[in-house]
């Protein structure tokens, strides 16, 4: 929201810099976001003045620029591109070195070849407006021209204030000059006319949906003259970012500025019946708004109707057949309050914003719909002098003051010190909150009409915490109660895997959680476990990743291909989603990935052996892994202490060739929401043997599918004095048969008691032998 | 013989001499002191010596045969020696060589900032929480205060699955889920990933990280949340920190803050990264709201609470100096091979 120093002032009248203003307000909650200066500064009252145009000759070398002599403390050359620019014009000139509002400095050059010794201003120079189309021409009447000039140079400054949405009774002059009162202690000076009616006219009004709008406040202003509004007016309302039309439609928007109220002014004549019916539109009724646009109405929406049609979409905008125009004579001025959440639901549907549904869908005060007709006449009246008839007030009462009890003690418990009960009604009073009664351990206040984000005691709390000043409340330091298990030196799996692979040299990264259409194909993913967003913001962003290696391998393609590595070792952890019989599994997974010619699927394999060793010894096994996005061959799935908890293998070779990678890729991806309890067990040692082991070789050979970790396990679990088990050797040939394989195991025997003799471990080769040529068809090469 | 065993005693010597490894050595004490060495095979010739010769040819051939092993064993010292000396005269060609440096694992900014805060605040004796991403809405809104059509969901455009399943737009649902698990005193953190339906430039993202916290229990304060926060600034920015408060509103909260801190990198003298305030504003922040406690069943007229909630990207970006918060799901090595330690 825009609004300015000065017309603070006229509500309040506070000696603060625009600067201390801005702090004051940012500490007491509205947000001071952004303090333009606007107008003349006072260093700037010599350089920026008011010029004639004296002459005007077009420029030798640029058909669009124009040499302009203007009377400026002795005549001076300007060169200006003004198309509209007539001899005997007054327009604003400001000299070289002069430093403008909107941050230009002007200087004194040559434009192709012609002097230009300064600089014709346009409002936007001033920040009167965002962007001009022309320069400021103040018109060729030299008393005029200087009105205007000393009203729109006035020095002044835009203030940017953003407000949360439960402080819709700032949105405005008056809100925020009600915060600077409350603030400084100041008082505050509202507009209170009330015109006296001198037609006897009531506006006919019917309000069918009281819920929807519990009160409508109307009058009708007959035989008004449509017109320019007074410069003063135009002038605020330009700087507030809103283009003046004309008298009536101005007048509701500076009314909407002063005291945050949105009026509607109708042209009576334009009402079939005169009259106004306040309803939900019936199903299939459109209406056309004032921007031009035609929508679509529902019977959930709220309309403002004349005897046959909706004139307006209620509290949003007003119909563009109903509007204000040049030949208007009767005006109909609404000022009502409308159903927040009504508005809101709306004004979401037709995606219509504007500053109307701003306010009421935040909920404005409805307190004040006869002041602001009141106010909204009194400046009608400037221009033009209308009868004036009653105003009609449709209100069903559904407002009752709200009375809150406020209890001195809670106040000080919840801030945190001690306040008295005075200091309290103090800063209430000073919002214009107001005592009813005082009890003995409470008083009851009651809740001004515009503060309806204000209903119970903590909201007290608040109100009072930030008037006193939370800056000002001192620090306690706070210690939770001990809580044993916090306390625990327990470790956190993802913290500990995390250092692990940061140790081997694996790099981390965080990518989105989204993947797209295309790479349900290009990953050959499984269609019917992938989770849909209703709606996304984009068809590549469109789709929960059900595994973390997809994005992982774009982020090694773009590191591959922006920042020319050809060797690369990332690692992600994060949320994995899948739809598996209607139900939606979210599961925390860790993913690596290796990128570059030295690594094979060892790499990856023994890597993913590592991790799960270091969670807890427990056996690990592997199996085929058949993912389609995987080698066939060259993958694997890992169990580990019966379940399966993952994958590792090397990325299928279609997928390497669309990314036109050179070197394979290689993707270990382990579901850790499966392994979090394994850490964190204590761990119990075993006595050890202190007496020198006996190791002996095994070659067995063996059907190629058989795999050597089952083997291993095998001989592992086979007897309590083998301690170890380590691979040595494959073999494939001839020798040993087609289809089968030679495998060479180290086997290490030891015994905590006694040296182990050549004969007791004889045996259990043998019987292990026996087993193996059982359970695995194994000879003994 | 005597001949003989000078001529013997000549050769070894010659030999020995030319002894340049350990296999010549091995060779030539073979040679000359084994079993079939000339010197064997002079004394097994001498049983067949007249007797009176036969004692002094005796002491002549084990003379012979007691130096050539002295030979021998010098040869052998001498063979050690030069060895040795050869051992420490041979070594890489350049010492500089990075030939076997570990390769280093970087890790992520945005795992940096959370692990300094999960370790500040379990210090302070808060626990770690986390919760689901898919979220149910209630959860995410209607039991934060947060109705629909609320204003405030203006500020949380979210990723619908399901109609009432969502996307987290915050951690504050595991707010909810704690307390409708725990019963009080309560002092949790809650690091985790959330979603909002915003499209990517340099400051919004769809997908970006919050920690939040939660301290529910008898007599909490606004000036308990205060010291909490403080001490925390403190901790995570150095001692110097300082911190301010403005009126914000979150519906979850009442009264509701804004947090900023003394700005970490010109320490408030005012610079770039602060907009030459001098403060930085970091965390969103207040006391549970009365109807929140209410909604998990807790007591609001025994118990009251603070929470506190900040962008972990945004933290980053201040401390880091990065300035575009796509970076951080970029993952370009350029940008995080600064973060080696």
């Amino acid at each position: 929201m825009k609004i300015t120093y000065n017309w603070l002032k006229e509500f309040v009248k506070f000696e603060l810099s625009p600067e201390a203003l801005g702090e004051l307000l940012t500490s007491i909650g509205p947000e001071v976001t952004s303090i333009k200066q606007i107008g003349i500064s006072k260093e700037n009252t010599k350089n920026i003045i008011l010029s004639k145009v004296v002459d005007i000759k077009s420029h030798p070398n640029a058909d669009n620029l124009k040499i302009v002599k203007v009377e400026a403390n002795g005549v001076k050359n300007v060169i200006t591109n003004s198309p509209n620019l007539t001899i005997g014009d007054y327009v604003i000139y400001a000299s070289a070195g002069t430093k403008l509002p909107d941050g230009i400095e002007v200087k004194e050059v040559v434009i192709r070849g012609e002097k230009s010794e300064g600089m014709l201003l346009a409002k936007e120079h001033l920040n009167l407006e965002e962007k001009s189309e022309d320069i400021f021409i103040l018109g060729k009447d030299r008393k005029k021209a200087e009105m205007l000039f000393n009203l729109y140079t006035e020095e002044d400054y835009l203030m940017e204030i953003e407000l949360t949405a439960n402080r819709s009774d700032c949105l405005s002059v008056l809100g925020i000059a009600r915060e600077i009162s409350a603030a400084l202690n100041l008082d505050i000076d509202i507009p209170s006319a009330v015109i006296e009616p001198n037609i006897d006219e009531l506006p006919e009004v019917e309000v069918i949906d009281e819920a929807g709008c519990p009160r409508y406040s109307a009058r009708i202003l007959r035989g008004v003259e449509v017109k320019d509004s007074p410069d003063w007016i135009k002038r605020k309302l330009e700087v507030c970012g809103i283009r003046a039309i004309n008298n009536i439609v101005d007048v509701t928007n500076y009314v909407l500025l002063e005291l945050g109220h949105p009026m509607h002014a109708f042209d009576l004549d334009l009402l079939k019946g005169n009259r106004v019916v306040v309803r939900k539109a019936y199903k299939g009724e459109k209406i056309t708004t004032l921007d031009g646009v035609e929508y679509d109405l529902t019977n959930e929406m709220l309309v403002i109707a004349d005897e046959s049609t909706p004139v307006a979409i209620a509290g949003i905008m007003g119909g563009e057949y109903s509007g204000i125009s040049n030949t208007t004579k009767n005006v109909f001025l609404e000022s009502a309050y409308f159903d927040p959440l009504l508005i809101r639901k709306t004004s979401k549907k037709l995606n219509l914003r504007t500053e109307s549904s701003y306010r009421f869908e935040r909920g404005t005060d409805w307190g004040i719909t006869t002041k602001a007709i009141e106010r909204a006449t009194e400046l009608i009246l400037l221009t033009s002098s209308p009868k004036i008839s009653k105003i009609t007030d449709k209100y069903n009462n559904v407002f009752k003051d709200k009375l809150i009890k406020v209890d001195p003690a809670f106040i000080s418990e919840r801030i945190g010190m001690g306040l008295s009960l005075k200091e309290i009604e103090q800063i209430l009073k000073r919002l214009q909150f107001s005592i009813v009664s005082r009890e003995k351990n409470f008083i009851e206040v009651k809740v001004p009409s515009f503060r309806n984000d204000v209903s119970k005691q903590i909201d007290i709390v608040e109100e009072v915490a930030r008037i006193y000043g939370y800056n000002k409340i001192p620090e306690k330091a706070f210690k939770p109660q001990v809580d044993v298990r916090n306390l625990l030196p327990k470790k956190d799996l993802y913290w500990y895997l995390r250092e692990c692979l940061l140790s081997l040299g694996i790099t981390e990264t965080y990518n989105y959680s989204f993947i797209g259409e295309e790479d349900i194909k290009k990953f050959m993913l499984n269609e019917s476990e992938l989770i849909r967003l209703k709606n996304p913001l984009s068809e590549d962003i469109s789709i929960l990743r059900s595994y973390l290696f997809v994005n992982l391998l774009k982020c090694v393609d773009y590191n591959v291909k922006s920042v020319y590595k050809d060797r690369l070792k990332f690692f992600e952890f994060g949320k994995t989603f899948k739809k598996i019989d209607d139900n939606f599994l979210e599961s925390k997974n860790l993913c690596v990935a290796f990128y570059g010619k030295e690594f094979n699927y060892y790499d990856i394999s023994g890597l993913g052996e590592y991790l799960l060793n270091r969670i807890a010894s427990k056996e690990v096994k592997y199996e085929k892994a058949h993912l389609p996005f995987l080698h066939p061959i060259n993958s694997a799935l890992f169990i580990f202490d019966g379940n399966r908890v993952g994958f590792a293998g090397q990325i299928h070779p279609e997928i390497r060739q669309l990314f036109e990678l050179k070197n394979d890729i290689y993707v270990l991806e382990l579901e850790t929401s499966k392994l979090e309890n394994y850490l964190n067990k204590e761990i119990r040692v075993e006595r050890f043997s202190r007496f020198p082991p006996n190791t002996r070789d095994l070659s067995v050979v063996v059907l190629k599918s058989i795999l050597a970790k089952d083997l291993m396990n095998e001989i592992k679990n086979f007897h309590e004095w083998i301690k170890e088990v380590k691979f040595v050797d494959i073999f494939e040939g001839v020798q040993v048969g087609e289809g089968r394989k030679s495998l060479t195991f180290s086997i290490t025997f030891s015994n905590s008691e006694r040296t182990l003799t050549d004969n007791e471990v004889n045996d259990i080769m043998q019987k292990l032998i026996a087993d193996l040529k059982e359970k695995f068809n194994a000879e003994l090469r | 013989m005597k001949e003989e065993l000078y001529k013997i005693l000549e050769n070894a010597k010659q030999e020995i001499k030319n002894i340049k490894s350990f296999v010549d050595l091995d060779n030539i004490r073979a040679k000359f002191l084994g079993k079939k060495s000339p010197i064997r095979d002079v004394l097994s010739r001498l049983g067949q010596i007249e007797e009176n010769l036969r004692r002094e040819l005796g002491e002549a051939a084990n003379k012979v045969k007691d130096e050539i092993t002295m030979l021998i064993d010098e040869a052998e010292k001498n063979l050690i020696i030069a060895q040795k000396k050869k051992e420490l005269e041979t070594g890489v060609s350049d010492i500089s060589l990075p030939l076997k440096v570990p390769d280093t694992g970087y890790p992520h900014p945005i795992s940096l900032v959370i692990e300094k805060m999960i370790t500040i605040f379990k210090s302070m004796g808060y626990t770690v929480v986390e919760g689901p991403e898919l979220e149910e809405e209630k959860y995410n809104f209607d039991m934060l205060n947060i109705p629909p059509h609320h204003p405030a969901r203006d500020d949380h455009d979210s990723f619908f699955v399901l109609p009432g399943l969502l996307l987290r737009t915050h951690t504050s649902p595991v707010q909810i889920r704690t307390m409708l698990k725990m019963k009080p005193p309560i002092a949790i953190v809650v690091p985790g990933r959330c979603f909002r339906r915003d499209a990517l430039d340099a400051t919004h993202s769809h997908t970006f990280h919050q920690m939040e916290g939660l301290v529910v229990d008898k007599n909490i304060s606004f000036a308990d949340l205060k010291g909490t926060l403080l001490l925390w600034a403190k901790m995570m920015f150095g001692e110097n920190t300082q911190i301010r408060l403005r009126p914000d509103f979150f519906p979850f909260t009442e009264p509701s803050a804004e947090l900023a801190v003394t700005c970490p990198v010109c320490g408030g003298k005012k610079c770039n990264v602060c907009k030459r305030t001098g403060w930085v504003e970091l965390m969103g922040c207040g006391m549970v709201n009365p109807v929140v406690l209410e909604n998990c069943g807790i007591d609001p007229e025994v118990y009251s609470g603070f929470a506190f909630g900040l962008g972990v990207e945004r933290v980053a970006m201040t401390v880091y100096g990065i300035n575009d918060i796509r970076y951080f799901y970029e993952n370009d090595l350029r940008l995080l091979e600064q973060f080696g330690r």
